[in-house]
């Protein structure tokens, strides 16, 4: 693995990762700053490099990030890292590989089951990948692994997502808007971990919640990524206020860490065995609308908004159905899709404000 | 063109098989017997060691869209809130049966006891049949099939048999049944037999002019992906198709007989726009001679040549050859696939089919036609058309793309 190309990151080599759920802890503990590229909904309003590649039907998701990849992957990775996702994003590797012109970037893969982890084969086959992984970090990065090392980034990561939980909280007790929290997200999704705590820390510690509730319509946000920044202002313009973000990119991804395991396989099997359930994670996704209600409960919230990114196929297949059975039990539903080009935000924004109205005459 | 008139007997057979399947699957249903909805790469040979039904929802789909109801069926599932971005078999599958089978030519297919899907020709298959187990409350049991960027790895064969194991003794389970592993291992080497008779088939697309098309095979791979694989009336039937193909060749009676271009088609078939497309290519001399949809058939990743069973342990064979579609291979696997086409029967020009309904066939397509078009220097087009929406597809707009690059040939 080359030295580290970008000097604020502390020297370590940087590694690029997708999809949503890949084992940070894992990389981290090997030296590496690793990152997730996912959601840069605000960064670009053209793909032109990935245009070259990538039909439009593929959704923006895909799109953006291939076009970073291809713009900037050399410059600030030191290689890739991938796992089965999508009928899109599998293809992405080898396309990647094409489109880079000015140089390559190292890919590493893993393949987590979609069969059922509970399975004896299951468990073997996904801890088979976590050991080939080692070893090939090992053989890349010249550096051994560590038990003690890997328990220091588990903790740090464990604290990352505590600490985006909170915030969630503060957002959910009025404390924080929707919008400043999700725009924090974005920035510093790029970021070391490190570094990501302390700007967490730093906003936490200036928070006050507000415990004023009249007015309020509390709701659920569900999706792949957050909605664009418009759509969370219009949100808390409307007093719409998320008390449970279901997001992939940030509830999904901060709902659990392993507290007590023996070996590295072992935590990365609890990990994704008992991860939130996503649409994206075929082994868990029936857990869903189970977990959607229970939360719905215990937040008391009358509205769910999907947030809905076009073409991404495990969203749209799971949103009929939540609607109907979320509906039945008296939870009002509004689904908003985007896409890229949009030139909609009028219209979302009228959408909310006749949602937030809908909440307030049910109440 | 008319390439499945000019087969007439295989043809007619073709037609029996068919409405043979449906009947028989309804009857058997009627009557008690245990019915698997299964994606169409599922080992449907493995499932011979049951008395059991087994229905193939994206048949169905291809069928209606074949017989010019896809639309009216996806429809009925986009008004159930499906969104039209989603495949359209998937949607064309949900309409029927949210309709009970109305508007389909075989009244849709009996209900399932237990779906089986996979997740290497499509991850969404997976989606798809979810949709049923939670409206049906039957188990949905997802064969999950590592996605191959280099030829499969003996750890994923491994892999695979576990899985055929546990699905097994699911079905052992709910339907009080012996797997009869006896059954299965007859039924493998009748699809091998019945795959070295399709390959014969496929293989006349090398004569000048080819003594088949595309949209033959097309039509004629219909027994394969029901549950006639594993089958004597799959053996017999390619055998037919393949030794009436030989018949029309030797005696100088070509699909295309003024033929000029020689075409690789790139993706699923067009199902609402066979007869279309076949005739007005024909009148351009153009043929489209060979397709990577069924050149896979029977082979494992990156060949085109069919992978032969060594009559030893038919658990290992299927898994072994659960990649025989394209989908589940990486580019270079389908490149090098698609490379020994070209070469093979001499293709002069390639379709690339924008499908956007099969986005795991489609993306990389773009990448795939600068690398046959760079390494051969052969034209290369690529059209929008989706595989069973006619909505989805403009005609006059993409033909024009077509007989651009025929000009250019």
């Amino acid at each position: 693995m080359p030295q580290e190309k970008n000097q604020t990151r502390q020297r370590r080599p940087v590694i690029g990762c997708f999809p949503l759920y890949p084992p940070l802890e894992l990389f981290h503990s090997m030296g590496m700053t690793p990152v997730v590229l996912w959601g840069f909904a605000e960064k670009y309003d053209k793909t032109i490099h990935a245009d070259r590649h990538l039909q439009t039907y593929c959704c923006g998701i895909a799109r953006k990030m291939t076009e970073y990849i291809l713009r900037d992957g050399v410059k600030e990775f030191d290689a890739l890292f991938m796992y089965n996702a999508c009928d899109t994003l599998r293809n992405l590797p080898e396309i990647i590989d094409c489109g880079l012109v000015d140089g390559s970037l190292p890919l590493l893969r893993m393949h987590i089951p979609a069969a059922r982890l509970d399975s004896e084969y299951g468990q073997d086959y996904l801890k088979d990948e976590i050991r080939q992984l080692v070893k090939s970090l090992e053989e890349r990065t010249g550096r051994a692994f560590n038990m003690e090392t890997f328990r220091d980034s588990v903790s740090l990561y464990s604290r990352l997502r505590a600490k985006i939980s909170t915030l969630c909280r503060h957002v959910a007790n009025g404390g924080i808007g929707y919008t400043d929290v999700t725009r924090l997200f974005l920035e510093q999704t790029m970021q070391p971990v490190e570094d990501q705590i302390d700007a967490l820390d730093k906003v936490i510690s200036s928070v006050n919640d507000n415990e004023e509730q009249e007015g309020v319509k509390r709701v659920i946000v569900s999706g792949i990524i957050p909605p664009p920044l418009y759509v969370c202002d219009a949100m808390d313009r409307t007093e719409l206020r998320v008390v449970v973000d279901d997001t992939a990119m940030i509830g999904r991804s901060v709902g659990y860490t392993p507290e007590s395991f023996d070996t590295v396989e072992d935590y990365y099997h609890q990990f994704y065995l008992n991860h939130a359930p996503c649409s994206t994670l075929l082994h868990n996704a029936e857990r869903r609308l189970e977990t959607l209600l229970d939360l719905a409960r215990q937040h008391d919230t009358s509205g769910l908004i999907f947030i809905g990114e076009k073409y991404c196929e495990y969203e749209y297949f799971d949103f009929p159905y939540l609607d109907e059975v979320l509906r039945s039990k008296g939870i009002k539903t509004l689904q908003l899709e985007f896409a890229m080009g949009d030139t909609q935000s009028g219209s979302v924004q009228t959408r909310i404000e006749a949602f937030a109205e809908m909440l307030e005459e049910s109440r | 063109m008319s390439g499945t008139i000019r087969l007439e007997q295989s043809a007619t057979n073709l037609k029996k098989l068919v409405g043979r399947y449906f009947a028989e699957m309804h009857k058997d249903a009627a009557q008690g017997k245990f019915v698997a909805w299964i994606a169409i790469i599922v080992p449907i040979e493995l499932l011979k060691g049951f008395d059991i039904v087994v229905a193939v929802p994206e048949n169905h789909s291809a069928m209606c869209a074949a017989r010019g109801v896809g639309t009216m069926q996806a429809e009925k599932a986009e008004h159930h809130g499906y969104s039209m971005d989603l495949c359209s078999y998937a949607r064309i599958d949900l309409g029927t049966w949210f309709t009970k089978g109305e508007g389909s030519p075989s009244m849709g297919m009996p209900g399932p006891d237990l779906l089986v899907s996979n997740n290497n020709n499509c991850s969404l298959l997976v989606k798809w049949f979810d949709v049923y187990r939670r409206k049906l409350g039957v188990p949905h049991f997802t064969l999950d099939v590592p996605f191959c960027y280099e030829s499969q790895k003996e750890k994923n064969l491994d892999y695979i048999v576990s899985q055929f194991r546990d699905l097994i003794a699911l079905i052992e389970d709910k339907t009080d049944q012996i797997w009869d592993e006896e059954k299965v291992r007859e039924a493998v080497q009748l699809s091998d037999e019945a795959n070295t008779h399709w390959k014969r088939f496929l293989d006349l697309a090398a004569g000048h002019p080819a003594g088949m098309t595309a949209f033959d095979s097309f039509v004629h791979m219909a027994p394969y992906i029901t549950s006639y694989r594993g089958t004597q009336e799959l053996v017999d039937h390619c055998k037919l198709l393949a030794d009436e193909a030989e018949e029309l060749a030797s005696a100088s009676n070509f699909p295309v007989p003024n033929e000029k271009h020689r075409l690789l088609w790139d993706n699923i078939a067009p199902w609402h726009q066979l007869r279309n497309m076949s005739s007005r290519l024909a009148k351009l001399d153009a043929s489209v001679i060979s397709a990577t949809y069924t050149a896979c058939m029977g082979t494992v990743e990156g060949q085109i040549d069919p992978y032969r069973y060594d009559g030893v342990d038919p658990l290992r064979y299927l898994a072994r050859i659960q990649n025989f579609s394209v989908c589940p291979s990486g580019l270079e696997l389908r490149y090098k696939a698609m490379c020994q086409l070209i070469k093979r029967y001499g293709i002069t020009g390639v379709i690339f089919s924008s499908n956007r309904s099969c986005k795991v066939y489609s993306v990389m397509q773009m990448d795939l036609k600068r690398k046959i078009e760079e390494r051969y220097g052969i034209p290369a087009v690529m059209i929008e058309v989706d595989h069973a929406d006619a909505r989805q597809y403009n005609e006059e707009k993409e033909f024009m793309k077509v007989e651009a690059m025929l000009e250019l040939m």
